[in-house]
């Protein structure tokens, strides 16, 4: 799943750990999310989202989520 | 946090309470199986038993050690409970430990049926452990069907 997490992150001026920290997971978290190996649960993609001051949809791009 | 620090505390006098028993069982454990060496079979037996309880009083200390710390630093204590409760983390012991069992589970099966054709007690043995194996594994899954 692609992330707006990178982009966000610059334009805040904050680290992975930074990041990490504040929504209290570990800064190998954070990477593997921003690099699509895990897919954050609905909490954490929360937490992100209210981090950034956005909607889950706009800190996380579902168009690739296959409809069953 | 406050739920976690209980835990931490709880945490520290298991340990405490842990050490002082497997110490116990170590020194009786030598004491009492040191003189019946009368091969190098027991003798590697008692070598077995005795780096187990090591490995065991070594695992305690570690975890008495970084309970206390815990409890008397916040900074730490933050940083250790975001390292236990990380998701990501949870979901990798998730993985390996049902990926895990399957493979134990399979292996055992194999283990017994190729020990049924070379040795009796070897196969009631791990005919056994297979079935305890088995067993959990069944358990849990019952357990868990019912709670979620």
């Amino acid at each position: 799943m692609d992330t707006k997490i990178p982009e966000l992150r610059k334009a805040h001026r904050i680290s992975q750990a930074e990041l990490a920290l504040a929504v209290g997971v570990t800064r190998q978290t954070i990477t593997s999310i921003e690099t699509g190996k895990y897919i954050a649960s609905l909490p954490l993609a929360y937490k992100i989202a209210q981090y950034f001051n956005k909607t889950i949809e706009e800190v996380f791009d579902f168009t690739h989520v296959e409809d069953f | 946090m406050d739920k976690y620090e209980l835990t931490l505390k709880r945490r520290k006098t298991f340990s405490a309470i842990g050490l002082f028993l497997v110490i116990a069982v170590l020194i009786f454990a030598v004491i009492y199986q040191l003189p019946a060496l009368d091969s190098d079979e027991r003798a590697f037996m008692v070598g077995f038993q005795t780096g187990i309880l090591a490995v065991m009083i070594v695992m305690l200390a570690t975890g008495f050690y970084q309970s206390t710390k815990a409890l008397n630093d916040e900074a730490k204590r933050k940083t250790m409970y975001i390292k236990e409760m990380d998701e990501r983390q949870q979901y990798i012991d998730q993985k390996a430990g049902s990926i895990g069992m399957n493979v134990v589970a399979y292996g055992m099966s194999l283990s017994t049926a190729i020990a049924g054709s070379f040795n009796e007690t070897v196969f009631f043995s791990l005919l056994a452990a297979t079935v305890f194996i088995v067993l959990v594994r069944a358990s849990l899954m019952f357990y868990y069907r019912r709670k979620y």
